[in-house]
């Protein structure tokens, strides 16, 4: 990197002085919880000190010139979500946080081994539950726990998927617990989980923005997520061969994530798709083309498994392409993700992941899950109606923060609400307690200074069958509401770069 | 022991122009110790080139698309099946006050013990349960007869008073209901008892075809068509019971598909594109089958799909689909 | 190239074109028209509406056809589906779907075209009259040939937006120069003399008048007129102009394909813009007119809305017969 951009820069903003010391800060306080950037002696971590020293030496004004700059970028790059509140759907710039989230190596790693663990166990209880079903015959896993998931298909028995690989892309979400420092498993996504451009894209910026201080940090980077997911996707093809045709199956423009699919679609130079482009005829899938029809090899899908193909799935989806399902099962197309792997990540089937890794692997989890009660089991159903203001209630099919009940702050007849909905319909339910996120130093706007904030953790992991292959940090999410434990960009959460270091400072 | 002929025949007219016709079916009747499927053949016009799959109730899946524009899709299934005398049901099966014990069995058999959409578990069923219990002799196999004879008294067997998509709540309020309907009430009070159950989907054939030596064609049109349901009963098996008819099933039952409901064995379904609507029509024929087919073989077609003409093209840009 | 991307492009181009023809028929007859005799009012208006070829949705909307409500409907009317405002909007909806396929600039063009367009109060602009309107239409419309023409590599997807754009414009002439004609001899108040204001402003309307001026020195006369809209080999608003550039769009785009031998036409699209081209390279106008002037025209309108019609079975909505 040449002296000239940092030049640049600092023509651009206000000088620094050192009455602006320690101004972004004032009043900084941890509060009873694990601070990502502090020791509870108030001393910077060793990780940190750095960023610390350098945030600390700028005015708020300096501060406050750089997120425009970086505000600006995200516009002009018109990096946006929609959110559909008024039913329109209109869109928004997802908030993005100067600060980063910066991980030691020695934290990274532990993380690294206990997401492969995680990953190839989920690969493993896909392949089980579609197959063999082995866990069940052993009585490991009520079976009841299965059939009653709405996200279990019945029609993936018996197929055979390319490479036996279900969880091609992994979105595993991880909180750190404030009591002990630990890192948590709160909820895996083997879906379809998005976010990963918000990764890239927020690397890209802040590269642009704190560009010395990259020179000071070994953050390792994240830019060859879109080859390494391009490899798995071109090793799936079944007619082999060096030039599969891969397409990326999107929604359409009118799905929240779309900015994301014609990114991901860009950076791997392989065709953007909606349904209607494709067509099947003989079990083989084609794309239309002016050149006439062209056969389709792989397809990253960002359609749930309900629309994907009206004639076994939902009749009434426009969106997806009918006959995929035969061509898939034919051997034809592969998919990525699977079908199905909603089984996996259904919350009460999560309570398992752990007994899963001692099953299929024969390991100890590295890392562990969220104390969970499965309300489908009356001994934990009656605590928890015992005990709803302290807890977390989740849907079990759910994901974005929806369908959820935050306990503290809910008012009575939230509460009462869920009550009735947990005697109902008990499978539906998980219920948790509140864990106490770890909070990272974020800018408040409003009162121009740094406050904690709590934040997540969603690295992204790939899998080719073999291994796993996670880009260093992932996206962490930050609840920039003061007080405030939801994530969800849906909820008013934001996001920050995440660094992981690649040796010491 | 009968073997039967089988034509299957739905057709579907459509008041426009349709294309891209995708389906799916459930014709071929099944195979096992009782039953034997001789010989089947699916062919379809405009043709097409089927494939098929066994799914998770082991029912034969044929699939085939139709791409080019069409006015009318013939779907004809013909098989020649052999069908022995069924079992009858033992005396002395399981205690039903012994059923709630048997946890492992009822986790095996998950499926066909949930309530389902067509047959929800519902309050109002209190009444047969009781009844049924009642009438037998506390016995599992005798609780399933007795239900299946109550249901065959209690309701009106009435065309027309329930339609495709009614689920067992219809039947109750009218009382009255088609062999579908029967079915699903039987299914709801067995699986409430803790019994597993299954929805069977096949064919009666008619009393005279059925008799020994019958050589008689008949021509029934969609009434051969029926329903019924399964009980599973634990250390003894399955054994079929007709609600409609009021008594377990004979000679005459053809089973083609298994499922928890009818959702799951629809003899044909499909999606097409056009916006023309549809008329759909069934016929079924069933004969004595007096000479002895080979195995089965499915319906090849050499001639690739016909070109069909092409679709009207508005000035505007074409509205595309959302 | 995937069919809908050069579908989209395609109409991307013909409804800019669209808009922008529509605003320079609105701009040049408003004013032409208010220093007409007041009588004569209705009729004139009434026709304006008809180029468009919405005459029976505008009286669906309004009573009477008089400048205002000409103007809105034109202009602003959403539910005319040929409205300035509807046009600009399809436009960006098809931009929209296709944003990783087009420039940057070319995305921010069309978006902020939309935005200021969507900003226009219809009751102001009324009041203001339609120049203002107008004239940002049919610079927004240059804006975008000149960005796409220098930010997108002239591949397939290039050549659909020039063929889309020629062949609108083709259409547009063809209309303008009938309508005219036909009020010409039709026309009670301007029957027997040459109407030389109307003729300005049919070239005005085209963009066509300093062209005129400099190619035949003379007053405008109603034949040259149609001589240099119909048949002029180089002006860029000519009939035969634009049909030359649809033949090279689309030559370009099957020769891209396997299909197309060197020398011979690949599609019907193509057959049919040679054909016509040829035609308008060795016609003579006073031959035209003796055939008849509006025959001519109508004739050729129908063969632009074939070549369009047979580009989309060619290349966007081609029977799916594998």
């Amino acid at each position: 990197m040449g002296a000239a951009r940092p030049l640049l820069y600092y023509r651009l903003l206000s000088p620094q002085t050192e009455e602006s010391r320690g101004r972004l800060f004032r009043g900084y306080d941890p509060g009873p919880f694990y601070d990502e950037m502090f020791l509870p002696d108030g001393q910077a971590r060793p990780h940190y000190a750095r960023m610390f020293r350098e945030l600390d030496s700028m005015a708020p004004e300096q501060f406050e010139e750089r997120r425009q700059l970086a505000d600006l970028s995200f516009l002009l790059q018109g990096i946006t979500f929609t959110v559909y509140s008024d039913g329109r759907g209109t869109e928004r710039l997802f908030p993005f946080d100067l600060i980063p989230r910066i991980l030691p190596a020695s934290d990274w790693d532990r993380i690294e081994r206990g997401l492969s663990q995680r990953v190839i166990a989920l690969n493993l209880f896909l392949q089980d539950i579609y197959g063999a079903q082995r866990i069940l015959k052993d009585r490991r896993l009520p079976r009841s726990l299965i059939y009653s998931c709405g996200h279990f298909r019945r029609e993936m028995i018996g197929v055979q998927v390319p490479g036996g690989i279900y969880t091609h892309v992994a979105g595993i979400d991880l909180v750190r617990d404030s009591r002990t420092g630990e890192f948590l498993v709160l909820e895996d996504n083997v879906r379809t989980p998005s976010g990963i451009s918000y990764v890239l894209e927020n690397r890209l910026v802040m590269t642009r923005t704190f560009p010395y201080a990259f020179h000071e940090h070994p953050v390792r980077p994240v830019d060859h997520y879109p080859t390494e997911l391009c490899q798995i996707l071109r090793s799936l093809s079944p007619r082999g061969g060096d030039a599969p045709a891969i397409v990326l199956l999107t929604p359409g423009i009118y799905n929240s994530a779309y900015f994301e699919h014609s990114f991901l679609a860009q950076q791997m130079g392989i065709e953007l798709v909606e349904g209607r482009d494709l067509i099947v005829d003989g079990e083989v899938v084609y794309m239309k083309t002016i050149h006439g029809l062209m056969r389709v090899d792989v397809v990253y899908r960002r359609i749930d498994d309900d629309y994907l193909d009206p004639l076994a799935f939902r009749p009434d989806s426009l969106l997806g392409v009918p006959g995929l399902m035969g061509a898939y099962r034919a051997g034809n197309v592969a998919l990525a993700n699977a079908l199905g792997n909603g089984v996996a990540d259904d919350k009460a089937i999560y309570a398992y992941v752990p007994e899963f890794i001692r099953y299929y692997l024969g390991e100890e989890p590295v890392l562990r899950n969220v104390e969970t009660y499965l309300c489908s089991r009356p001994k934990d159903l009656a605590h928890v109606l015992d005990h709803l203001p302290e807890l977390v209630v989740k849907a079990v099919g759910e994901s974005g923060g929806y369908g959820m009940l935050m306990g503290p702050t809910a008012d009575r007849a939230t509460i009462a609400e869920f009550r009735d909905r947990l005697q109902d319909n008990p499978r539906n339910y998980i219920a948790q307690p509140v864990v106490p996120l770890s909070r990272v130093p974020s800018y408040d706007p409003r009162n121009a200074a740094i406050a904690g904030r709590h934040v997540d953790l969603r690295p992204y992991c790939l899998f080719n069958g073999e291994k796993v292959v996670i880009v260093p940090g992932g996206l962490t999410r930050v609840a920039l509401q003061p007080g405030s434990l939801v994530v969800n960009s849906s909820q008013g959460g934001g996001s920050k770069d995440t660094w992981v270091l690649g040796g010491d400072l | 022991m009968n073997r039967y002929r089988l034509q299957h025949v739905t057709l579907f007219e459509y008041d426009g122009p349709v294309s891209e016709s995708y389906n799916e079916v459930r014709l071929r009747p099944r195979q096992d110790e009782t039953q034997s499927c001789l010989s089947f053949r699916l062919s379809t016009d405009p043709s097409s080139r089927p494939s098929a799959h066994v799914d998770p109730f082991g029912n034969w899946v044929h699939r085939f698309n139709v791409l080019a524009e069409h006015r009318r899709l013939r779907v004809a299934a013909d098989s020649v099946v052999l069908v022995q005398t069924p079992p009858a049901i033992p005396a002395g099966t399981r205690r039903l006050a012994d059923l709630d014990l048997l946890d492992e069995e009822i986790d095996q058999y998950y499926d066909l013990l949930a309530p389902t959409a067509y047959a929800p578990h519902l309050a109002e069923l209190a009444g047969l349960m009781q009844e049924a219990g009642e009438r037998s002799d506390g016995s599992a196999g005798s609780y399933a007869l007795a239900a299946a004879t109550l249901i065959y008294e209690r309701f009106r067997y009435e065309k027309g008073a329930t339609h495709v998509q009614s689920s067992i709540r219809d039947a109750l309020s009218t009382g009255a209901g088609v062999c579908q309907d029967f079915a699903h009430l039987l299914l709801a009070v067995l699986r409430m008892r803790h019994l597993p159950a299954r929805y069977v989907s096949g064919y009666l054939v008619p009393r005279r075809t059925a008799e020994p030596g019958a050589s008689v064609e008949e021509v029934i049109g969609g009434q051969a068509s029926h329903a019924w349901a399964e009980v599973y009963l634990p250390g003894a098996g399955w054994f079929g019971l007709d609600p409609t008819l009021g008594r377990p099933v004979c000679l005459q039952h053809v089973r083609v598909a298994y499922g928890r409901d009818y959702g799951d064995v629809a003899p044909v379904r499909g999606v097409y594109k056009g916006h023309a609507g549809q008329r759909l029509s069934v016929d079924v024929q069933v004969r004595p089958a007096l000479d002895h087919e080979g195995c089965e073989h499915l319906a090849q077609t050499n001639a690739g799909p016909p070109r069909g003409p092409l679709p009207e093209e508005p000035p505007q840009q074409q509205q595309q689909q959302q | 190239m995937l069919s809908r991307i050069a579908d989209s492009l395609f109409w991307i181009a013909r409804y800019m074109e669209r808009a922008e023809d529509t605003a320079r028929i609105l701009d040049v007859n408003y004013h032409m028209l208010l220093e007409q005799p007041v009588t004569s009012y209705r009729l004139r208006w009434d026709q304006l509406v008809t180029i468009t070829g919405e005459q029976e949705r505008f009286f669906q909307c309004y009573q009477e056809a008089d400048a205002r409500n000409v103007f809105e409907f034109l202009a602003f009317r959403r539910d005319n589906p040929n409205s300035i405002v509807e046009c600009v909007s399809n436009v960006r909806e098809n931009a929209r779907t296709i944003r990783d396929r087009i420039s940057r600039e070319m995305w921010e063009e069309v978006n902020g075209l939309y935005h200021t367009v969507s900003r226009f109060l219809p009751e102001e602009e009324m009041n203001v009259g339609p120049h203002r309107f107008c004239n940002l239409i049919k610079f927004g419309s240059h804006r975008l040939h000149g960005v796409s023409d220098d930010t997108l590599p002239h591949d397939e997807g290039w050549q659909f937006l020039q063929a889309g754009r020629a062949l609108e414009r083709a259409e547009m002439t063809a209309r303008i120069v009938d309508l005219e004609y036909q009020k010409l001899v039709e026309g009670p108040e301007t029957a027997g003399a040459p109407d030389n204001h109307q003729w300005m402003a049919v070239l005005l309307s085209v963009a066509a008048y300093e062209s005129y001026r400099r190619q035949y020195h003379s007053r405008i006369e109603p034949q040259r007129v149609a001589e240099l809209l119909i048949l002029h080999p180089l002006h860029p608003r000519s009939i035969r102009f634009n049909v030359g550039v649809v033949q090279q769009s689309l030559r370009a785009i099957s020769a891209g394909g396997s299909s197309a031998g060197p020398e011979a036409y690949a599609n019907e699209a193509e057959r049919l813009t040679g054909k016509l081209h040829e035609s308008l390279m060795y016609d003579r106008i006073e031959d035209i007119f003796s055939r008849g002037l509006h025959r001519f025209l109508v004739d050729l309108q129908k063969t632009c809305r074939a070549i369009g019609e047979q580009i989309a079975r060619t290349y966007f909505y081609y029977g799916v017969v594998a």
